[in-house]
C-alpha cells in the first residue's frame, strides 16, 4: 500500500469501525488478555468482526494485550489470512502458481482487472468484491484455478470467468 | 558448576549454562558475530558465528545460541568454515548498498569488518540493490532501510531493555523490513540505542551525519549533565569540538544525554561579562565586572548587614563550584543566606528517611514497587534498570499506575491508582488483613514473601503520602529506596553545604562546627542562623534581602512572580552558562564554562562521587563558576587561593568527614551521614513556587530545566511530539 493510500485509508476506518465493533473487540481481549500467545486468535476475531485491521483497530488490540503497536504490525503483515485494507463482500483469488501460470492464468487476472476496474490487492467502488493473487492453491490438477470466498473452480477459461463472478452477488 | 570446552585446542572452563559463543571468547578465539549483544538473548538472526563441534551430526553449530556441554570440542576457523562465512556475507551484500564512503557507520561497521576481513570485493550474485528512501521523517534518528541486515538488534534492545517495543520484523519473505507501525515516523523515547547497537548504518543520527569520520574522533570521558543518575558519557571530540556523546562503558544513554549536549553550542551562550549601564547591560572586561559586584556588595554590606545579602547555588555546577560558592557566601561575605532553589522541587525524604540504592542493583530484589509511573521519564536510568530486572533477572515489577504507559507492558500487577496513598492504604489493609481487591491481593502476597523490596519513591509526595509511603516502607523486610532526582548534582549541592543550616557533608552550623570551620578557612564566619530559599524570596518582599548572588539557576523562567520579585532587588549578580531571563534583569552577568568545558566532580543521587573533565576550550571568555567566585573573593580582600578544581577537593576532603576517603567512582555510605535516620526534611515548600512542573505539557524525558530547552536536536524531538 501506498502512503497517498494509507492517509486516504485513515481517513475512511475512522468511519468504518463503529463504537459497537469495539465492544466486540473488547470483550474477545477480555477473553485473551492473560493467555500468553493470544495475538493471533485476537486479531483473527477482530478482523472478523472489522472485515479487516485499520491501523486504530490493531493499536487498540496493542494496548489491550499489553503490546507494542509495531509488534501487532509485525503479525498482522507477516500472515497472508490478514488484511490491512477492507476486503468486498466477495473475494476472487486467482492462482498464479507455475501450472496455473503456464495455463494462461494470468489471462484470466487481466480480464477480472479490467471488467471489474481494479487492480490486484483492491476493491471494486461497489465494494462488492476485492481481488487476490495467490501462488499454488494446491490444486494444481485444475489449472487454471479461481477461488471465490470458499468455492473453488477449475479448468476456469478468461472468457468464461465473468460468468462465475455473477453467481456471487 | 563449571564445565570443560576444548575451543581450537585450549581447554578452557566455562560455567554450566555458558553458550560456545562464551567458552570461545573464554578461549581467547575470536568468532565474529552481527546480531549477538551481551546486553540482549541470544537469537541467533545472522549465523555469521558459526563453529565446528567435533562429533557433531550437524556440519555448523551457530555458536551464540547453542549452549557449551562438558568435554566439547569446539573449532571456531577451518577452510569450510570460512567459506560458509564468506557465503553468508555475500548473501547479505545482495541487498546490502556497500556505500561506505557516504556512511557515518563507516570505520566501526560489523559488516564492513567483516567484507574486509573476508576480502569479498565483489559478489557472485547479479541482483539489483534492494533500494528504499531513506526515511527522513523521524526526529533525531534517520533510518537507512537499505543497509539493513535484519539482524533484529534494535527491535530486541527497545523491547528487552526499554520495554518499549518501537521496531518490529514487519512483513515477510524477502519484503521483511524492520519498521513500526503502519511505517509511521518515530514516536518513542529517542535514546538513540538502537542506533548505538546497530551493527551497520541501518540507522544512524541526524546530529553526528557527515560530521565526522568514526576514526578521527577523541573520546573524553566524563559525566551526563541532565538528570541525578549522572550516566557516564564519552564526548568524542574531532579538533577540540564535540562530534558526539556515546555511553562509556556500554551503559544506556537517554535523548537528553545522548543529543542534548549540544545546548552548549547555542547562541544563546554568555561569552563576556556584562553590567548594567543606563538600564542596558553592556559588555564589559571581566576586572570591571569583578570591580562592580565588589563594590555594591560591600556597600550594602555595610549599610544593611551581611545577613541582606543572599546567595543561590546550582543544582547543574561542580561540587567544587558549590563547596566554593558556600564558601564565599560564609567566609567573604559572611552570611548564612545560601540555598539552593532546586529544594523547592526536591524529593521528599532524601538524605534523611530515604537513602537511594545502587542502580546497577536494582535486579537484585525480588520485587519492585513503582509507585511512581513516570520514574522512567524523570531518571531514565532508574526506569531501564527497572526493565532490565523484569527483562533479564524474572523480578516482579508491582506498579501503581492510574494510566497507561510502557511500564504497564512488563508489570506483574498493576495498581489502578493515580496517586500512591491510596493504594498503599490498601496494600497495608491487604498486607495484615488478607482484604481487598484482587489486584491488590497478589501484589500484597508478593510483597509479603519478598526476601528484599525495591521501591521507588515518588518525586512529589504530599505529606499525607510521604507519611504513608514511610509508615508502608516500615512493614517491608530489606526495603531499598530508589528516589527520583531530577538535577544532576542535586545531591553534591546538598553535600557541598549549600544550606543555611549545614555546612559541607550535613555538619549542623552549630557554635562548634561554626568553630572549626572558621580555623580550617582561616576566616570569621557568620554565627547568626541563615535564610533559607523560601525565607529568601520572602525577604525580597519585606525588603530584609537587598542583594541576591545566583550561581546557574534562572528563577525568573520557571516562574513570574519570582521575577517580578527579583526586579525589585537593589542588586542582582547572576551567574549562568546562558543569557538567561534572570540575567537579562540582573545589574551584573558573568559567563561561566559549562559542564563539557570544565574540571570537577558531581555527585549524582546514588551519592556516587563522579569525575567530569573537559572536553571543550571554555567559549570565549567564560570561566569555570569557582574561578569566577575565587577573582571575586580576592576584588573583596578575601582570601581564596585554589590553582585546580583539584586542589578544592582535597580542602573538601579535609573538612567533609563524608568525602575525606570517597574515592571517584564510589559512594559514600548512608550510615555515615550525621543526617542517617533524622527525623528531618531537606525540601522546602513555598506559596510563591508550584511544587509540580509549571509546565505540565511537556514529557519529562525531553525536558530539564532551562538547559535542555537550547538543544536543537531535543527540539526537534518536542516539536514532533
Amino acid at each position: 500500500m501506498g502512503n497517498e493510500a494509507v492517509a486516504q485509508q485513515a481517513a475512511t476506518d475512522n468511519e468504518t469501525i463503529t463504537p459497537e465493533m469495539y465492544r466486540r473487540i473488547d470483550s474477545i481481549i477480555e477473553r485473551y488478555k492473560d493467555k500468553p500467545g493470544s495475538l493471533i486468535p485476537v486479531l483473527q476475531q477482530a478482523q472478523d468482526v472489522c472485515g479487516y485491521l485499520p491501523h486504530p483497530v490493531q493499536r487498540y488490540v496493542a494496548k489491550g494485550l499489553r503490546m507494542s503497536p509495531s509488534v501487532v504490525f509485525g503479525v498482522a503483515t507477516f500472515y497472508s489470512f490478514f488484511t490491512l485494507v477492507p476486503r468486498g463482500k466477495h473475494v476472487i483469488r486467482v492462482c498464479l502458481g507455475t501450472a496455473c501460470y503456464v495455463k494462461r492464468s494470468e489471462e484470466i487476472l487481466d480480464k477480472i482487472k479490467a471488467e471489474l476496474e481494479l487492480e490486484v490487492g483492491e476493491i471494486t467502488r461497489d465494494k462488492k468484491y476485492s481481488l487476490e493473487a495467490v501462488r499454488c492453491l494446491g490444486a494444481c490438477g485444475l489449472a487454471p484455478v479461481v477461488v471465490v470466498d470458499q468455492d473453488t473452480y477449475g479448468d476456469v477459461a478468461a472468457t468464461k470467468v465473468m460468468d462465475i463472478l455473477k453467481k456471487y452477488e | 558448576m563449571e564445565i570443560t570446552v576444548t575451543v581450537d585446542g585450549k581447554a578452557v572452563k566455562v560455567k554450566a549454562g555458558a553458550t560456545i559463543l562464551d567458552a570461545a571468547k573464554a578461549a581467547g578465539s575470536r568468532v565474529p558475530t552481527l546480531c549477538h549483544d551481551n546486553k540482549l538473548h541470544p537469537f541467533g538472526a545472522c549465523r555469521i558465528c558459526l563453529v565446528e563441534l567435533e562429533g557433531s551430526p550437524r556440519k555448523f553449530t551457530p555458536s551464540c545460541t547453542t549452549p557449551a556441554i562438558d568435554n566439547m570440542v569446539v573449532r571456531t576457523s577451518s577452510p569450510a568454515l570460512i567459506e560458509a562465512r564468506r557465503m553468508i556475507l555475500e548473501l547479505l551484500l545482495i541487498k546490502h548498498p556497500l556505500d561506505c564512503p557516504v556512511c557515518d557507520k563507516a570505520g566501526e561497521c560489523r559488516l564492513q569488518d567483516l567484507v574486509h576481513e573476508y576480502g569479498l570485493g565483489e559478489s557472485r550474485f547479479d541482483a539489483e540493490k534492494g533500494y528504499l528512501p531513506p526515511d527522513y521523517e523521524s526526529a533525531v534518528i534517520e533510518r537507512n532501510i537499505s543497509r539493513c541486515i535484519l539482524c533484529g538488534k534494535c527491535v530486541r534492545i527497545c523491547d528487552e531493555q526499554n520495554a518499549v517495543g518501537e521496531w518490529a520484523f514487519t512483513r515477510r519473505g524477502t519484503r521483511t523490513r524492520i519498521s513500526t507501525d503502519f511505517d509511521r515516523p518515530l514516536d518513542c523515547e529517542f535514546c538513540g540505542e538502537c542506533v548505538e547497537i546497530c551493527p551497520v548504518g541501518a540507522l544512524t543520527t541526524r546530529q553526528f551525519k557527515y560530521k565526522a569520520r568514526s576514526w578521527s574522533l577523541e573520546g573524553t570521558p566524563s559525566v551526563c549533565n541532565y538528570c541525578g543518575c549522572g550516566c557516564p558519557v564519552s564526548f568524542e571530540r574531532r579538533d577540540g569540538k564535540i562530534m558526539r556523546v556515546s555511553p562509556a562503558r556500554e551503559n544506556y544513554l537517554c535523548a537528553k544525554g545522548r543529543f542534548g549536549w549540544d545546548a552548549v553550542h547555542h547562541a544563546d551562550r554568555l561569552t563576556t561579562p556584562k553590567m548594567r549601564v543606563g538600564g542596558e547591560l553592556v559588555d564589559c572586561t571581566w576586572d570591571e565586572a569583578l570591580a562592580v559586584i565588589a563594590t555594591n556588595l560591600k556597600v550594602i554590606k555595610n549599610k544593611r548587614g551581611a545577613d541582606s545579602i543572599g546567595g543561590l547555588g546550582s543544582v547543574r555546577t561542580t561540587n567544587e563550584d558549590n563547596y566554593v560558592f558556600q564558601k564565599f557566601m560564609r567566609a567573604v561575605i559572611g552570611t548564612n543566606n545560601v540555598d539552593t532553589l532546586a529544594r523547592l522541587k526536591a524529593p521528599r525524604g532524601l538524605n534523611t528517611a530515604f537513602f537511594s540504592g545502587e542502580l546497577s542493583r536494582m535486579g537484585g530484589h525480588e520485587v519492585i514497587l513503582m509507585l511512581d509511573k513516570d520514574a522512567g521519564e524523570i531518571n531514565p536510568l532508574t526506569g531501564i534498570e527497572v526493565v532490565r530486572a523484569v527483562n533479564k533477572k524474572g523480578r516482579n515489577l508491582i506498579l501503581v499506575n492510574g494510566g497507561y504507559n510502557k511500564f504497564n507492558k512488563i508489570a506483574s500487577v498493576v495498581l489502578d491508582y493515580n496517586t500512591p496513598e491510596v493504594a498503599l492504604a490498601e496494600l497495608l489493609q491487604a498486607m495484615s488483613s488478607g482484604t481487598g481487591s484482587d489486584a491488590i491481593k497478589k501484589a500484597a502476597e508478593m510483597l509479603k514473601g519478598a526476601g528484599s523490596v525495591a521501591l521507588i519513591v515518588p518525586a512529589f509526595l504530599t505529606d499525607k503520602e510521604y507519611a504513608r509511603t514511610r509508615e508502608f516502607a516500615s512493614q517491608l523486610k530489606n526495603v531499598t529506596f530508589y528516589p527520583l532526582v531530577r538535577r544532576s548534582n542535586f545531591q553534591g549541592s546538598l553535600d557541598m553545604g549549600v544550606l543555611p543550616d549545614y555546612y559541607p557533608g550535613y555538619q549542623k552550623a552549630n557554635a562548634e562546627t561554626t568553630a572549626s570551620f572558621a580555623k580550617a578557612w582561616d576566616a570569621i564566619l557568620p554565627e547568626t542562623a541563615g535564610m533559607n530559599a523560601v525565607q529568601m524570596i520572602d525577604g525580597i518582599k519585606s525588603g530584609k534581602l537587598a542583594a541576591l548572588y545566583i550561581m546557574g539557576d534562572d528563577p525568573a523562567a520557571s516562574n513570574p512572580n519570582l521575577k517580578a520579585l527579583l526586579d525589585g532587588l537593589e542588586f542582582l549578580v547572576v551567574q549562568d552558562i546562558f543569557m538567561t531571563e534572570t540575567a537579562r534583569i540582573a545589574d551584573v552577568v558573568l559567563p561561566a564554562a559549562s559542564w563539557v568545558e570544565k574540571t570537577g566532580t558531581f555527585t549524582n543521587l546514588e551519592r556516587r562521587l563522579q569525575q567530569i573533565r573537559s572536553a571543550e576550550e571554555p567559549v570565549a571568555e567564560s570561566r569555570p563558576d569557582w574561578e569566577i567566585i575565587q577573582a571575586l573573593a580576592k576584588k573583596m580582600g578575601g582570601s581564596l587561593h585554589y590553582g585546580s578544581a583539584r586542589d578544592i577537593m582535597n580542602e573538601i576532603r579535609s573538612t567533609t568527614p563524608l568525602y575525606a576517603d570517597l574515592a571517584p567512582g564510589s559512594i559514600w555510605p548512608q550510615e555515615k551521614s550525621p543526617l542517617a535516620g533524622a527525623d528531618a526534611d531537606l525540601s522546602l515548600s513555598s506559596d510563591v513556587i508550584n511544587k509540580k512542573e509549571v509546565i505540565a505539557a511537556e514529557r519529562l524525558l525531553f525536558s530539564s530545566g532551562m538547559t535542555i530547552t537550547r538543544s536543537k536536536e531535543i527540539g526537534t524531538i518536542r516539536h514532533n511530539c
